[in-house]
């Protein structure tokens, strides 16, 4: 047995030669569960070829099927959520005993916490009033408090928590766990990103497909738009009543037939035949996923009035549906980034998204979906106990805001298979950095994969020589974290 | 396979071993140490270091799990002091005293770190293993080269098989089929017949141009009976402009093209003069220039001698048009040594960025022998013309206009920046002085920067003052010395040692030790300081500049009358300009460079002048009348000399390598380079006749394209984890005939095309879907489907409304109306490309590109079914046809358009059925109108009914309003805004709100009426329903009021009319009229979505966006035969 990563034309062969000819870098396992991959798709299908898509199992039993992202970009205080520092009120406005590390701006003395903490739940977790709804979830959760990542800039961060690598180009998590599992329906997209109201920082390069074929990349979809066409290009034909787009798709399979017959065992004439069928019912199934007045009304209730609530919902009806990989950036550019005014900022930020995170977990549950839906909630890193200092033009020179943070912060997790009412790791008595059970942001990835069913060092692909992983050559599964 | 870890770690092992002073100690341990070390050391190395440092992982490059390996340590050296153990590395880190703290995680306890203490005290015994010395070390990395060179087959030299003797001569039309054939013979296959001609042509004229045949050159050619019909069309199709269309766009996938740089923050991210990249490359395969000549230009035509002809300066683009990286100098040079390695070699060298390949003869030397070639390259001040522009077009002249302008705005702004920077450092010369005192000796960045702050000074500018004053701590001059001798002085008792250094002062008039004259008044009374010697300095600083300062006044003054006065170039006293050059030098740290005004301006002045640059770029890269330039580079001045970076980290040095060409591909030692950077040696070496990889590599491209399937099936890894070529005595064969063809890419066409193999059917039969599905032995022809660019060529082809112009700046094909070039003229966006282009397979201008994936998705379908692009060239063939009546001779004529062939009368039929059909509708049903609408009308009191209710039917500025200008004569200032609006002339032009109802209910209504004015006389609202009447009337003036009702019966359609009518005059009737309308959920609606809330201000909105024109049934039947296989295959 060679190597033999997917090759690009590995995705237009018949499903044998897919067999004979690849082991997808997943070692034989892999191949074995390929060889029983989904097979009532196939034959619902009525091809025998390979659709880059079609569900597959990983390397072993997985805890998780699907995965959200909810992305606080621009990076959430922990020490004003989820990782309480009461010294910090001791020594508030005065320095720290050890020097300020450095981050991407001065910082100066302790900025103590504008937010009241909580204990929540029987684990008793406590958590600021920021996230007061969600913490009703807290026995759910794993607050994993000790990140941590390499560099305090957006850019190179966000590559790294979205492709594990902070500036070469690499196929992002979504692209790698499409590529790895397929999709549950292939009549909507497998990687769905969600941004309200325009791009983050770095664009589209965060849930770029790499060197993965193009089908792998995330579909970006602006949120704040609300007609259907304008979120799913081309889901719409503007031009054509429903009724007489069928007949026109039966007569372009009927010719299609005929073409074929005379072109036997063309496996790819035979793929390309099948997947209009898929997208004249995806025109179906994508108006339906991103329809939320077809929610009732307690559960819009639930989820609030706000964007990032609207998207959530849209997201508990895609997760559903079985996309396999959702992002959910809480707005363009990065405006979690409270270099000033943390209170004010922070406090109307977590108000835009803490109701619809708790209803998004509540819904799961009830739906028994939270078992094996993976929820990571996190920003690309943290931000600094100690108070901004004025920096000229790079912002308002308020002193009441914090710095970017890479050397602590905190994600956390629910769902598919990490511990609940947990914590993990520990940042320093002031929350600078981690210094306990520290989880760098490939660590991250690993144990997500696995909790994917995929070992992160096995999961390759192999392009220019070489095989890559979504961890290169580092990250360590975090094995405290596995419920 | 060959353990590569292992030779590399014991090749450093032989060179440390000799100096490491471990070793030597390791040589004779005791055994007690020996027992202490296995009992104690190594189970705390096995349980917390080996799984980081050990067989499976070396971070760092450290092992602790043999000795040997431990006494060579990490890369940065042996993690043992053995003169003084307590000073270890290991210790250090061990101890967490540093920055680099391990474990990890997790502190040893204190015991432990005891125990290795003790044991580095020791001298750090460590058992030497058993037949694992240096001495019979596998061999060095060196030798595993040139090894590799021997065995593998593609580093071997191209060797020129004789063309072998097979069962079917008569099969044998071009050397090619020999080849094939004999891989058949033995696998007991036979070729496919050959294709029919309407197949051949078809397959040809994609092949070779990407674009259909027409009808006519189908039937002429299917009519042509003659032998040598064949060849003339190969002929004819390689004379076409169009052929460069076609094959340069596969050379623009190994180039990794784009016109953007990807991700730049605030730059602009388009690169200006891309396409005359992209135009070389079409213009190159047109004329076909030897692909040797066309490799050298790409990689250095700066270095060649040119003459004349400009243009293949162009050529740089393959090294300049890659992803910008926020402009990360070493991912540049990284992605252009890919592009090169991979592209032209088939090598993965970037492979070796951060340590010797894992795979392939390939060192971590060899890849910054060719960075150091790439870096010591740099952009031209001023990208080179290539074509002299004409100068009396006004396009260009315009556009030189503008950009006179714009540039001259950038510059003016950035010298008036200056003229303030400076103005604003010598004023403060004080603060400089006093800090640069303070922070002499304060190594603490951070510290001298809040110094700076405190002061309100940039540091920037602080710190060449504090460099000044150390340097006149060593050689003071006639000025400074007193700040020397001032300066050596204790703190304590300043002010009683000053004086005598005063009295010293005041006597040193000459000699060596003399003094300026003017510094020595300053100092005739004895300072109490430091800070008062700095300000004393500053006061003299301040004296000479307000000196110096009046003298250019007062010229300006002369001026006026006198305008040949000299300009003053300095003070007329010597001693006085000695001191005024101190900030006026042009080395004076106070004299700041214009060049440096950007990196020290604050960061709103840096926004400003990055916005100017963007102004100039974009419009060099936009506007039509900029000549065109080459993206090009040249040499550095000095060239960079590499070393390795240990692990990649530029700031890990590690030994130095001369630039030069890679190991495995030299035939002893590669030599350095010496011209320049080297480029144009490397260039050379990768286009020696000798060189095993070049020409392979481009015939097995060309293969590809042509066949479906390289010979070798990973075509930029020819290397040991690449396929081994299916056929290796053909492709030795054609790289032969290549170079010997002078490197003409067109003979090679032709050597293919002509073959038998290539022109068999591609029908898979079963004989040989049974022994090789795969198609290796090319037992048929590959059935192609079009990639996306062929495709929309084709849909623009079938449309009729193809602009088949060459050349020229990108064209936007993402958005309708599309541009009808060519896809290859479409703006490549490297970072955001559109979702539709990606999910047919485009090339990912990422990374270079061997081969073009080939997926089919449902977004594929999508696109095709619903795009604006298709619909609209679906219509345009529609239109095309629509002059033929006869429903046959329409039908036929499609089939022509889009298939170049006659229908069959089976296909005939069922095509009538589809066009014959009366259950057409015309487009999709529009959206129900919403229930908010807007007009005008009277209320009649009598009826208690709205009477002549129009629409207002302009929406213009938030306003909806009766006629396009607003106020109109005739009626007056009739509007409705979001909030309200304001009545017409008279009482039948009250302004009316309407609601319908939209089923049968019960609603509540709240709102607010108001008149806002302090003039006029106010206004009267009613209620109305068109069912039952009035429902609520009120009069407003200057107040407001509530129009709340409640329970109120609607039936579906029922209008409830909102009329804002005048009073008895009309001046100043502006109201504002805001209503809510909430409607109860019918009982028996579970489970359906209605609409239960309405408000006038959110659901204000202007006219629906107009629905495009639906497809006519002959547009719809067109479109079908574009989504056929038929139309999307190439047998």
């Amino acid at each position: 047995m060679d190597h033999h990563a997917l090759e690009p034309d590995d995705f237009a062969l018949t499903r044998r030669d897919f067999l004979q000819r690849s082991g997808m870098g997943f070692g034989l396992a892999g191949l074995a569960s390929l060889m029983g991959a989904s097979p009532s798709a196939m034959a619902a299908s009525g091809s025998s070829a390979v659709s880059p898509m079609i569900a597959k199992q990983p390397h072993f039993p997985a805890k998780a099927k699907r995965v959200i992202h909810i992305f606080l970009n621009g990076g959430l205080s922990h020490v004003d959520s989820f990782d309480p520092k009461p010294i910090l009120d001791k020594y508030h406005g005065k320095a720290l005993p050890n020097q300020n590390l450095r981050t991407e701006r001065p910082t100066g003395g302790a900025f103590r916490s504008p937010f009241k903490f909580k204990q929540y739940g029987q684990s008793g977790i406590p958590v600021s009033e920021l996230f007061s709804k969600t913490a009703e979830h807290v026995d759910n959760m794993c607050i994993i408090r000790s990140m941590y990542a390499d560099v305090p800039n957006h850019e190179p961060s966000l590559l790294l928590m979205n492709c594990g690598e902070s500036r070469q180009i690499r196929p992002s998590f979504g692209s790698w766990v499409t590529y790895g599992l397929g999709t549950e329906n292939e009549s909507l997209p497998g990687f769905i990103t969600m941004c309200p109201g325009g791009y983050p920082i770095q664009e589209s390069q965060n849930w770029q497909s790499g060197f993965l074929p193009g089908v792998h990349q995330g579909t970006y979809i602006d949120t704040k738009k609300t007609e259907l066409e304008e979120l799913i290009q081309f889901i719409k034909n503007k031009y054509t009543a429903n009724a007489d787009q069928r007949k026109q798709i039966d007569l372009l399979q009927q010719l299609n037939h005929r073409h074929q017959k005379a072109r036997a065992r063309d496996a790819e004439l035979d793929a390309r035949i099948h997947s209009f069928e898929l997208a004249y019912n995806m025109q179906m199934e994508a108006s339906d996923a991103f329809d939320i007045s077809k929610e009732p009304e307690y559960i819009r209730t639930m989820y609030g009035n706000t964007t990032q609530s609207r998207q959530l919902l849209i997201a508990r009806r895609l997760l559903e549906r079985g996309v396999r990989f959702i992002q959910a950036w809480h707005g363009a550019g990065q405006p979690w980034d409270s270099h000033d005014d943390i209170e004010d900022r922070h406090r109307k930020l977590a108000g835009e998204c803490d109701q619809g995170i708790a209803a998004l977990l509540t819904d799961l549950k009830q739906r028994g979906m939270l078992e094996d839906t993976l929820i990571l909630c996190t920003g690309e890193f943290g931000r600094t106990p100690t108070v901004e200092l004025p920096k000229p033009g790079s912002n308002a020179g308020k002193i009441n805001g914090r710095d970017h943070n890479h050397y602590g912060f905190t994600s956390w997790m629910a769902g598919g298979g990490v511990k609940g009412g947990h914590i993990h790791g520990a940042t320093d008595e002031f929350g600078y950095q981690a210094v306990e059970n520290r989880v760098h942001v490939h660590d991250l990835h690993a144990t997500m994969l696995h909790l994917l069913g995929f070992d992160h060092e096995q999961f390759t692909y192999r392009y220019a020589g070489r095989d890559f992983r979504l961890t290169d050559v580092h990250g360590n599964i975090v094995r405290d974290i596995l419920a | 396979m060959y353990d590569l870890s292992f030779i590399k770690t014991i090749r450093l092992c032989t060179a440390l071993l000799c100096i490491s002073p471990i070793a030597s100690m390791a040589e004779a341990p005791t055994p007690e140490a020996l027992e202490f070390f296995e009992s104690k050391v190594r189970p705390i190395l096995v349980e917390n270091c080996t799984k980081c440092h050990g067989t499976d992982k070396q971070k760092s490059g450290l092992r602790l799990d043999t000795a040997t390996h431990f006494a060579k340590g990490g890369e940065s050296g042996p993690v043992i002091n053995a003169k003084k153990p307590t000073a270890s590395r290991l210790l250090n880190v061990i101890e967490y005293r540093g920055k680099i703290k391990m474990p990890e995680d997790k502190k040893l306890p204190d015991a432990q770190i005891e125990i290795i203490r003790k044991w580095v005290t020791m001298g750090a015994p460590w058992p030497e293993e058993a037949g694992k010395t240096a001495a019979d070390a596998a061999p060095t990395f060196s030798n595993f080269i040139s090894q590799i060179r021997e065995s593998h087959w593609s580093f071997k030299p191209i060797h020129n098989a004789p063309i072998p003797t097979v069962s079917t001569p008569d099969w044998i039309d071009s050397p090619i089929d020999a080849f094939i054939l004999v891989g058949l013979d033995q696998a007991g296959l036979k070729p496919s017949p050959q294709a029919d001609k309407r197949t051949l042509i078809r397959r040809l004229n994609y092949d070779l141009t990407g674009l259909p045949p027409t009808k006519e050159e189908v039937e002429a050619f299917i009519t042509d009976e003659r032998p040598e019909a064949y060849t003339e069309l190969v002929e004819r199709l390689l004379a076409s402009p169009h052929y460069g269309e076609r094959w340069g766009r596969y050379w623009l996938d190994v180039a990794r093209y784009a016109d953007t740089k990807g991700y730049v923050f605030q730059e602009n991210r388009f690169y200006p003069y891309s396409y005359t990249y992209r135009d070389y490359v079409i213009r190159s395969f047109n004329e076909d220039l030897p692909y040797d000549q066309f490799i050298v230009e790409q990689l250095a035509a700066d270095l060649l001698e040119l003459g004349e002809d400009k243009r293949p300066l162009a050529a740089l683009g393959f090294l300049t048009l890659g992803r910008r990286f926020i402009n990360n100098i070493h991912d540049i040079t990284d992605d252009r040594i890919d592009v090169v390695t991979r592209g032209l070699l088939g090598l993965t060298v970037s492979c070796a960025r951060c340590h010797d390949h894992k795979y392939d003869p390939i060192s971590q030397g060899d890849y910054y022998a060719l960075y150091g070639i790439f870096r010591s390259t740099q952009k031209p001040g001023e990208f080179p013309l290539i074509e002299q522009p004409e100068t009396d077009d006004p396009l260009y002249q315009e556009f030189q206009k503008i950009l006179t302008e714009k540039r001259k705005e950038l510059t003016d702004y950035e010298a008036d920046q200056h003229v303030k920077l400076l103005n604003e450092t010598r004023s403060k010369i004080r603060a400089y002085l006093v800090t640069a005192e303070e922070a002499m000796g304060n190594g603490d960045v951070t510290a001298v920067k809040t110094l700076a702050k405190e002061s309100e000074i940039r540091y920037q500018v602080l710190t060449p003052w504090v460099t000044l004053l150390n340097n006149q701590l060593k050689t003071p001059d006639a000025i400074f010395r007193p700040f020397a001798w001032f300066k050596a002085l204790p703190d304590e008792n300043f002010a009683e040692a000053a004086k005598a250094v005063t009295s010293k002062i005041i006597e040193s008039t000459s000699g060596d030790q003399m003094i300026n004259p003017l510094v020595r008044k300053t100092f005739e009374s004895s300072p109490a300081s430091m800070k008062k010697v700095m300000e004393r300095y500053a006061t003299l600083l301040e004296d000479t500049d307000s000196q110096w300062r009046d003298q250019l006044a007062s010229h300006a003054q002369i001026i006026v009358n006198t305008p040949d006065a000299p300009i003053p170039v300095k003070l007329d006293n010597t001693n006085a300009e000695d001191i005024r050059q101190i900030i006026y030098a042009k080395n004076s740290p106070a004299n700041i460079a214009r060049s440096r005004l950007f990196s020290i301006s604050n960061t709103s002045i840096q926004q400003t002048i990055r916005a100017k640059r963007r102004n100039v770029a974009k419009h060099e890269a936009t506007h039509l009348g900029r000549p065109d330039r080459a993206s090009s580079i040249i040499d550095s001045p000095t060239p960079f000399n590499p070393y390795i970076f240990l692990r990649g980290k530029p700031g890990n040095r590690g030994e130095n390598v001369p630039r030069r060409f890679l190991e495995v591909l030299s035939q002893s030692d590669p030599i350095p380079y010496e011209q320049g950077s080297g480029r144009l040696e490397m260039a050379k070496a990768i286009t020696a006749p000798n060189n095993p990889l070049t020409a392979r590599v481009m015939v097995n491209r060309v293969w590809l394209h042509h066949f479906g399937r390289g010979l070798v099936n990973t075509p930029s890894d020819f290397g040991l984890q690449g396929d081994s070529p299916s056929h290796p005595e053909l492709l030795d064969f054609l790289a032969t005939y290549f170079i010997e063809h002078n490197w003409s890419v067109k003979d090679l066409h032709r050597v293919m095309v002509l073959s038998n193999a290539y022109r068999q059917s591609s029908h898979i039969h079963e004989a040989g879907a049974e022994k090789d599905i795969d198609n290796t032995l090319v037992w048929r022809q590959t059935r192609k489907r079009l990639d996306f660019e062929a495709m929309r060529d084709s849909l623009l082809t079938a449309s009729g409304e193809i602009d088949l112009a060459l050349g020229g700046p990108p064209v936007s094909i993402t958005k309708e109306p599309s541009s009808p070039r060519r896809a290859v003229y479409g703006l490549v966006e490297r970072q955001n490309m559109a979702g539709f282009i990606k999910n047919f397979d485009f090339a990912s201008p990422d990374t270079h590109s061997p081969k073009r994936y080939k997926t089919i998705v449902p977004q594929q379908a999508l696109f095709l079914m619903n795009s604006p692009f298709v619909v609209e060239r679906a219509r345009a063939i529609g239109k095309r046809t629509s002059s033929i009546e006869s429903l046959d001779a329409r039908i036929e004529e499609l089939f022509e358009i889009c298939y170049q062939r006659e229908p069959s009368p089976d296909e005939l039929s069922e095509l009538k059925a589809f066009v014959e059909r009366d259950d057409f509708m015309q487009g999709p049903t529009p959206p129900p109108e919403a229930e908010w609408r807007y007009g005008y009308g009277r209320y009649n009191a009598e009826t208690q009914r709205v009477e002549g209710y129009t629409k207002l039917t302009i929406f213009k500025e938030g306003r909806w309003q009766p006629r396009d200008t607003y106020p109109n004569k005739e009626i007056g200032h009739i509007a409705l805004t979001k909030d309200g609006g304001h009545p017409g002339n008279t009482t039948s032009h009250a302004s009316i709100r309407r609601w319908v109802a939209p089923r049968d209910g019960r609603i509540d209504i709240s709102g607010t009426f108001k008149h806002g004015s302090v003039h006029g006389d106010g206004l009267l609202g009613y209620i109305v329903s068109n069912k039952n009447g009035l429902l609520g009337d009120y009069a407003v003036k200057k107040s407001e009021s509530n129009t709340d009702l409640n329970a109120i019966e609607v039936k579906q359609c029922e209008t409830i009319d909102f009329v804002a009518s005048p009073g008895p005059t009309t001046s100043h009737d502006s109201f504002s009229w805001t209503m809510r309308i909430k409607m109860d959920r019918p009982a028996n609606s579970t489970g359906q979505s209605l609409q239960t809330k309405w408000e006038s201000r959110k659901d204000f909105a202007g006219p629906p966006p107009s629905l495009p024109e639906p497809l006519s049934p002959w547009a719809q039947f067109a479109q079908v035969l574009l989504l056929t296989n038929e139309f999307m295959y190439v047998d």
